[in-house]
């Protein structure tokens, strides 16, 4: 049995984690199962995230929803720049992990439709991207593989000649 | 122990030290039984794992293992320079980039970035500094523009200059807020180009004009906002290219005009026949008053010291001629680098010109007495090139100059005629052979037939006067030619049938009556050579 107001999420790999129903309602696609499901002392599966993972999401949830962010934070279409510098110190310290975990913690977010989560995450890869002065700091920092053809590489790189070997 | 594996239990295999954890046959875990470490298959070799909690979480994802939109949520914070950094990296990204859906996404200050990227790019291609300046001011004023534009400034389309110095006006304020991630530095440098860049379109009103409309259409095409981000830079970017092509036209325009002008009127416009049509004018004159100094001599009202000014006349007009064609063709071969073949004919009258340049000064300053032979060996030289070039071209059966050289056959024959005229004058002279005068002149009056037989064998004009100042229609040359012929050579033939009497009577009149049908002749051929030299102009 759950203790009042709160529900059992279940990762991917069997761990069980106790998470306060608004707490896990930050996630829409929560929130829809919760209002989908009658009885509250199911556990719900979250198939696609890890345990792991999972506890880091439920933490991101719960600190956010004792220390509410200022509303004008969300996205404003009027501003002059996307801006990626905006970032809290608390999601600093919060995303400042591996790249996989980082990258999984995406995965979460998108999956489980917490907006802020993925904002944040996205943002600081976006910053990881823009640290990188080339195109090859970028393929070494991110082991990203180079599936092209030789052919169409060459073609990609008379398209892109121009900003290519800048710096 | 079991090892689960990403779902599965996985083959174990022990050994003395480890056990090795098998998945999909690759070995993925070690276990070291003794120290009771773990180690993870990492990507570069075995990882330590301290504790031997059995891994939760699979191979590294890498980011390019996200699924697409979630790659774009990523993306769409990026600065479009970075976005085709990230083209070239692979398929999956290439794919997401590609798609115009996310550049329109991608927040719309950083298109101006990548304009300026752009536009940064297309700068070092070009080392013309006015360029570069403008390409400075032009994203200054851009920006500016832009700005306008966000904050819902819709200044009406006045007067291109005044709008202008308003912006530079606003540039300069702005400056002084320092708003953007510029550095100071760059403010200073800014406003350093964008002082130069004013002078420099004030300057040159039509690249100022050219600018301005520009950036005009850059900014009403921000307006309309970009249905298609991507094309729409792309096209912007073309444009930019294209004001380029139009600048560096502008700017090399005086220069190129300039360089075009003057080597029209030095080797298109034929220079050479000009001043060779000048010169002949010149040429005429000097017949006339070498004439005028021959009849006096020989009527012996001229004194003896006075001889060499008979001659002087031509002396200087040669040296003159000499002078141009060398200077010509030393310039056109330095301007042009081209030396056709068949200017290579012009060396004969340097050569003639330059030996007889030679022998007058020899003979005035009396360091060496002449026989009359010796002025018809230089000319006896040239026959001898003449000889050697047609007998090359026979032997060597280059059948198109061979039937070239032999169309000139007929115009030989007045050169040759007058050689042969020459030579047997400078003997008779000399008194080497003792023919009558008479005699000596038939070679003189075969050159005044040999322009009819010309007309014969190819109706090809004899001189390059006439040939150049009539029509190429065989008909009109031949009629025109003929008539100039009849009224040259008239008075001419007469001439030289008085001198031929003169001779030998041994001077039964005054010379001067003899030499009144050559002025005439020369009077017409000055008239001539005027007509000629002013006519195209």
């Amino acid at each position: 049995m759950t203790e009042l107001g709160k529900i059992k999420l279940v990762s991917s790999d069997s761990q069980e984690f106790e998470v306060d129903r608004e707490v896990a309602a930050m996630s829409q696609t929560i929130k829809n199962l919760l209002e989908a499901i009658e009885d509250e002392n199911t556990a719900i599966p979250i198939e696609n995230v890890k345990g792991e993972i999972l506890e880091r999401v439920i933490h991101y949830c719960e600190h956010h929803y004792n220390h509410p962010s200022p509303k004008n934070l969300t996205e404003n279409e009027n501003e002059y720049e996307r801006r990626t510098d905006d970032i809290e110190p608390w999601d600093q310290t919060f995303c400042n992990v591996e790249q996989p975990i980082l990258f999984e913690l995406i995965l979460a977010a998108n999956y489980l439709d917490i907006k802020p989560l993925l904002d944040v995450c996205c943002k600081t890869v976006a910053n990881l991207i823009k640290e990188c002065r080339s195109p090859e700091e970028i393929r070494k920092r991110f082991k990203i593989k180079n599936d092209f053809t030789k052919e169409e590489e060459e073609e990609i790189r008379k398209e892109n000649a121009w900003c290519l070997d800048e710096k | 122990m079991d090892f689960y594996f990403r779902g599965k239990k996985n083959v174990q295999e022990e050994t003395r030290d480890n056990i090795y954890v098998h998945h999909n046959h690759k070995v993925v875990v070690r276990i070291n039984d003794y120290n009771e470490e773990l180690y993870l298959r990492g990507r570069w070799g075995w990882l330590p794992r301290k504790t031997l909690k059995p891994p939760s979480r699979k191979e590294d994802l890498t980011l390019d293992e996200l699924p697409e939109p979630v790659l774009w949520e990523i993306f769409k914070y990026l600065p479009p320079i970075k976005l085709v950094h990230l083209e070239t990296m692979c398929g999956s990204f290439n794919n997401i980039i590609q798609d115009q859906a996310l550049w329109k996404e991608v927040s719309y200050s950083y298109e101006k970035l990548f304009i300026w990227d752009r536009i940064s790019f297309e700068m070092r291609e070009t080392t013309d500094k006015s360029l570069l300046l403008t390409f400075g001011y032009l994203s200054d004023l851009a920006t500016e523009l832009y700005k306008k534009i966000d904050n819902g400034h819709e200044d009406s389309d006045s007067d291109s200059y005044s709008q202008n110095d308003e912006l530079i006006k606003n540039k300069n304020n702005n400056n002084n807020n320092n708003n953007n991630n510029n550095n100071n530095n760059n403010n200073g440098n800014q406003s350093n180009l964008k002082r130069e860049l004013k002078e420099f379109l004030d300057q040159d009103r039509e690249i100022g004009s050219i600018f301005i409309q520009t950036t005009k259409k850059i900014r009403r095409q921000y307006i309309n906002q970009l249905e298609n981000p991507k094309e729409v830079l792309i096209s912007k970017i073309k444009e930019l290219k294209n004001i380029d092509k139009k600048k560096n036209d502008l700017v090399k325009a005086n220069i190129k005009r300039k360089n075009r002008d003057f080597r029209k009127a030095f080797f298109e416009e034929n220079f050479l026949f000009n001043a060779t049509k000048f010169m002949l004018m010149l040429l005429s004159l000097c017949f006339i008053a070498s004439t005028v100094l021959l009849g006096l001599f020989v009527d012996n009202k001229l004194e003896d010291k006075y001889k060499f000014w008979i001659i002087f006349p031509f002396i200087l007009i040669m040296a003159i001629m000499i002078i141009i064609y060398l200077i010509f063709f030393v310039a056109k071969k330095m301007v042009t680098n081209i030396f056709e073949r068949e200017e290579a004919v012009i060396i004969v009258p340097i050569l003639l010109g330059c030996s007889y340049l030679l022998f007058f000064l020899l003979r005035t300053l009396d360091i060496f007495s002449f026989r009359y032979t010796h002025y018809s060996i230089p000319l006896l030289i040239v026959a001898g090139i003449f000889a050697c070039v047609a007998l090359f071209y026979i032997f060597k059966g280059d059948s198109e100059n061979y039937s070239q050289f032999f169309s000139l056959v007929p115009l030989m024959i007045a050169p040759s005629c007058l050689f042969a005229f020459i030579l047997l004058l400078c003997l008779k002279l000399d008194n080497v052979i003792e023919t009558s005068w008479p005699r000596i002149f038939i070679p003189l009056f075969y050159i005044h037939l040999s322009p009819f037989i010309a007309l014969c064998f190819t109706m090809v004009a004899p001189c390059d006067c006439c040939k150049a100042n009539y029509s190429d229609s065989m008909a009109d040359l031949g009629y025109v030619y003929l008539m100039m012929i009849g009224l040259f050579l008239l008075p001419l033939c007469i001439f030289e049938i008085l001198l031929v009497v003169y001779l030998s009577t041994g001077g039964i009149a005054h010379f001067g009556y003899v030499l009144i049908p050559l002025y005439l002749y020369e009077a017409l051929f000055f008239i001539m050579s005027l007509f000629n030299c002013f006519r195209d102009k």
